[in-house]
């Protein structure tokens, strides 16, 4: 153990091959282009967001010819973040669109069920109820020789019947 | 170091104070970054986004500029930190070494060496970190250190002796060479 601390401060570098090494360090550590001056985006993100297209300047020297000057890729300049929004979105619009199927496909299903249940209970069909009924041209007026049952019983007879209680 | 209160100032006022600061304090601010995540290029990124973020910044004027850049900077990058983005640029620090005249075997041995140190210089402790930039990078005076540090000039030095200590011994457990 003696050995190996002894072995140790043997190699151990001196204050000044210290001091030498850690300048180097910082010196090649430094970017150089901090030296430079702050480069300031040329464009506002604004102004990249607008223009999708790619523009196409006309050289007014050229009298008769029209030369391409530059051509911006402002896909290139967009952020992450951007980026980031359009995954997002497109997840968005695809889980939209498959809780979307699915409520269609679910209300398939339970019309399904509902029209077995109509097959034991018919719906009152609403286009019959619309048409207009047979009513004769007496309109509710009591009929007095008109038979209303097979027992040739009149309405007239029917209506006489009074129904008391039981002394 | 109070800063101005660019955000009422012109267009070409404003564009000029900052290109004025920035050649004053950039070097500063990313020494700065540096230490709190021994990372040269992160560093250099904070510094962009801190004054890009000024910049672009328009509201109420700001008094302490200095401050305003630093707290910036340092919230973007515990943001980098927090989500560990990988950056796919070259091997570290290999970049640096673009178009100088030495072979290929002496800048891969530099960058490794540099690498190393790096390496090393994150092992540290804060203190110790903050103590070596800005004396190495930051190139400040004992005196100066003190003045931050709130100590005296003897115990600056005390600090940057123990500091380089303990990456000499950091540098020797990674079997580190020295030329």
């Amino acid at each position: 153990m003696n050995d190996s601390s002894a072995n140790r401060s043997s190699k151990q570098p001196s204050e000044l091959q210290m001091d030498s090494l850690l300048r180097d360090f910082f010196a090649l550590e430094t970017p150089s282009l901090l030296k430079q001056p702050f480069q300031r985006p040329t464009m506002s993100h604004e102004h990249l967001s607008h223009e999708h297209t790619s523009r196409v300047a006309i050289s007014p020297a050229a009298s008769a010819s029209v030369s391409l000057v530059a051509v911006e890729e402002p896909t290139a300049a967009r952020s992450p973040r951007n980026h980031r929004l359009i995954v997002a979105s497109a997840i968005s619009v695809l889980a939209m669109s498959l809780m979307l199927a699915m409520s269609v496909q679910e209300g398939q299903s339970s019309s399904s069920s509902t029209s077995a249940v109509s097959v034991a209970v018919p719906l009152p069909d609403s286009k019959s109820s619309e048409e207009t009924m047979n009513v004769s041209s007496e309109g509710d007026q009591p009929s007095s020789s008109a038979a209303v049952s097979e027992d040739g019983t009149t309405q007239e007879e029917l209506d006489a019947i009074r129904v008391s209680p039981l002394k | 170091m109070a800063g101005p209160a660019p955000g009422h100032l012109n267009d070409p006022e404003r564009d000029q104070m900052i290109d004025t600061y920035y050649r004053e304090h950039s070097r500063e601010l990313w020494a700065l970054f540096y230490a709190m995540c021994s990372d040269a290029e992160r560093a250099y990124d904070a510094v962009q986004e801190a004054f890009l973020r000024y910049y672009d910044y328009h509201g109420e004027p700001v008094r302490d500029l200095r401050a305003w850049l630093l707290r910036v900077g340092q919230n973007w990058l515990r943001d980098v930190a927090r989500k560990k983005s990988s950056s796919c640029g070259l091997l570290p620090g290999l970049d640096e070494f673009a178009g100088r005249r030495e072979s290929a075997e002496d800048i891969l041995r530099l960058s490794e060496r540099q690498g190393q140190i790096r390496k090393a210089m994150k092992e540290l402790n804060d203190d110790d970190r903050k103590v070596l930039v800005m004396k190495y990078s930051m190139d400040w005076s004992a005196a100066q250190m003190a003045t931050v540090m709130d100590c005296s000039a003897a115990a600056v030095d005390m600090r940057l002796s123990r500091a380089r200590r303990r990456l000499a011994e950091v540098l020797l457990e990674q079997g580190f060479e020295y030329e």
